[in-house]
């Protein structure tokens, strides 16, 4: 260990030699570039100076983007969001919000805290919108804040990352917490959905996080919190597309798209993108028509039924009360059974 | 505080996940650091309990003292040093808060460097360095030390049995237990076995019980899936239930959520104060160091605290306990029966 740490010095020390030389009339000797990280690059760090490179751009785009994350309090409940524009337009998730035109406080990276409402919002992507009403604090330190200005991120195309390109998550799990500063998560893209609507990472999430904001490793912002799955590979975000192209309606307060009016219960192999049964909500519809762990839906209300989001698009058209007939394979065994659909939950999910 | 925080679950969900995660780049990461943690890796062992792998130590003297993490220990205690040596360790002092216990074998050892609370930076890729050459985990600093405030500065061991109800102290000055009300989201156990708001607990399993904390102090013993039996006066009359006792994740959502994505230290909360990193940390691997990519060693891993942190104790925080522990201030807890 000793003798590469010195090696990196005799490396280091090259340079002012280097360039001497070159300006004298000896030829030149090539020097070691400096090594910088590729922001699209997909692939992990070859070399400990290309990952000293990434930890470098890391800590630089932490310190940028860090001061636009905040929290969110509406009523009893707690998500995160982060600022976009400089007269204090947050992006965050449907389900934080709830509903347009509600109070909010806004908790910053520092612990203080402003009002807002809520604008607009999609609850069948998860998108939603918040605005900030107060002005920044006095003692606020980002450029602009004297004038009124907020610290804003730069948005960015959800739809260009590439995977295993590094991404990195904040926000506020388990809500704001006095003494500290939204915590930093670094991980990989993984993948998008089919309607491009969600993505996936190994950025790792947890209640609180929702609305709160997934960066590329520039300080773009390419993804907003949204839901997490039973594994530590399944985080998902809402694209960042999904809000420009509601953008004029949120901003309006409008509520874009509706989430199911019935649930089924049943969480799906996400991995794996197959619907088969994970886990069964106790008391709901799925238990009632007797599923357990481990069956695979093959038809849901006479529709063929291949893949993990299948049962759930078709929640969309379903009313409460409706009763459906379902059908799957445990082993070699065919079952067809009937269930009634439920409400979905009055309270709003979190 | 009982805040609901948002994110929703994914049931039946939106994204047609492809392939597994690229476990590979953090091995790739892990591989990188083997340079940066050499000289930590000697002052890294490994803590058995009753033949067990039960955590990781640090070296903190060359007489052969080791931190290590407290909660994870029980009966006899050895510990194996990189070379595949084991010795017997003596238990030489245990403080709760911090969770940290001070072991002892009978060999000379290289002890860690601590490094200053100024290299803690936040973004910093950081490792706990184990008995190979490469560390067992990675990760960055997501917040640099930190107090803890609300239920995490409690300690609690949140892998017991649980009622799922909230309890008081009767009012009138009676002996035993009062049932407040039942946990808001989520089961119940007590509310299943068919006890109602105002019953007064009286006996557990047939001991008598006199108050609240003698009852807490009681069902930290118990394990989910226990069934334990309740003398309850209610109206004058006393009854017998049984009760199933679940896990907390049953009856918290919070927990729930927490819970998903491996196993989390049964001992997670409740230090005086943290470093938090993403390291996906066995429970079993806490109690080694936490290093950097110069070298630095931060503090002692602690805790795999949830599905997004792991934490550690700060050198600023282990050097006055390490103190006492030595002086022989904060004796061994006594063995349990």
């Amino acid at each position: 260990m000793r003798g590469r740490l010195l090696l990196l010095i005799a490396l280091a020390g090259l340079a002012p030699l280097s360039h001497v030389f070159a300006t004298s009339d000896q030829p030149v000797v090539a020097t070691k570039a400096a090594v910088t990280w590729d922001i699209a690059r997909t692939t992990a760090p070859d070399t400990l100076d290309e990952l000293k490179a990434m930890q470098s751009l890391l800590k630089t785009t932490v310190d940028k983007v860090m001061p636009s994350t905040v929290g969110l309090l509406l009523g009893q409940g707690a998500g995160s969001g982060v600022i976009v524009s400089e007269d204090g337009l947050v992006l965050t998730a449907a389900h934080v919000i709830i509903k347009p035109n509600q109070d909010v406080r806004i908790v910053l990276w520092d612990g203080s805290m402003v009002s807002g409402k809520t604008l607009g919002m999609n609850a069948r992507y998860d998108s939603g919108m918040v605005k900030i009403t107060s002005k920044p604090p006095k003692d606020a330190k980002w450029p602009g804040a004297a004038e009124g200005k907020w610290p804003v991120v730069e948005i960015g195309k959800s739809a260009e990352l590439k995977k295993g390109q590094y991404v990195i998550a904040l926000g506020h799990p388990g809500g704001p917490k006095r003494d500290r500063k939204p915590p930093v998560r670094l991980g990989q893209y993984l993948s998008t959905s089919q309607l491009g609507r969600s993505i996936r990472t190994d950025c790792t999430l947890v209640g609180g996080d929702s609305g709160g904001p997934l960066f590329d490793m520039s300080g773009k912002l390419v993804g907003i919190h949204s839901r997490i799955g039973l594994d530590l590979e399944t985080n998902i975000h809402v694209p960042t597309e999904e809000f420009r192209d509601n953008w004029d309606k949120m901003v309006k307060s409008e509520r874009v798209g509706q989430e199911p009016q019935v649930t089924f219960g049943v969480i799906f192999n996400e991995a794996e993108d197959t619907p088969e049964v994970l886990k069964v909500l106790p008391e709901s519809p799925a238990e009632n028509a007797g599923l357990t762990v481990g069956d695979r839906v093959t038809k849901f209300n006479g529709r063929k039924i291949e893949r993990a989001n299948d049962v759930y698009d078709l929640l969309y058209d379903l009313k409460p009360g409706t009763t459906v007939k379902v059908e799957f394979r445990r082993g070699e065994e065919r079952i067809e059974a009937e269930t009634t659909l439920m409400a979905r939950a009055r309270k709003p999910r979190n | 505080m009982n805040r609901r925080i948002a994110l929703a679950l994914l049931v039946a969900g939106l994204v047609p996940a492809v392939s597994q995660a690229d476990a590979k780049s953090k091995k790739a990461v892990a591989k990188l650091f083997a340079s940066a943690v050499a000289k930590s890796n000697e002052s890294t062992v490994r803590v058995r309990a009753e033949g067990k792998d039960a955590a990781l130590g640090t070296v903190v003297d060359a007489a052969g003292h080791i931190l290590t993490k407290a909660s994870e220990l029980k009966g006899e205690l050895s510990v194996r040093l990189r070379d595949g040596t084991e010795y017997d360790a003596k238990y030489i002092g245990y403080h709760e808060k911090s969770d940290l216990a001070l072991l002892k074998i009978d060999t000379p050892l290289v002890p860690v460097e601590f490094a200053p609370r100024e290299k803690i930076t936040v973004g910093n890729f950081v490792a706990a360095p184990g008995l190979d050459d490469e560390p067992v985990a990675v990760g960055v600093v997501s917040v640099g030390i930190r107090r803890l405030v609300g239920v995490e500065s409690q300690i609690e061991n949140t892998n017991k049995g649980y009622m799922g109800a909230f309890l008081e102290d009767p009012t009138d000055g009676q002996e035993g237990v009062v049932i407040a009300r039942f946990v808001d989201e989520g089961r119940s156990a007590a509310k299943e076995a068919k006890l109602k708001i105002g019953d007064l607990i009286v006996r557990v399993n047939d001991r008598s019980i006199k108050n609240r904390d003698e009852l807490m102090q009681m069902m930290n013993k118990f394990k989910p899936g226990e069934t334990i039996e309740l003398n309850v006066f209610r109206d004058e009359n006393e009854m017998k239930f049984k009760v199933k006792l679940l896990p907390k994740s049953a009856s918290d959502r919070s927990e729930m959520q927490n819970r998903m994505g491996g196993l989390l230290s049964a001992r997670r909360t409740g230090f005086p104060a943290v470093i938090q990193h993403d390291m996906v940390l066995k429970p079993t691997d806490c109690g080694g160091p936490l290093v950097d990519l110069d070298g630095n060693v931060l503090g002692i891993n602690i805790a795999r605290a949830g599905r997004v942190e792991s934490w550690a104790l700060p050198y600023d925080v282990i050097k006055p306990i390490l103190k006492d522990l030595k002086d022989g201030k904060l004796p061994p807890p006594k063995p349990e029966k």
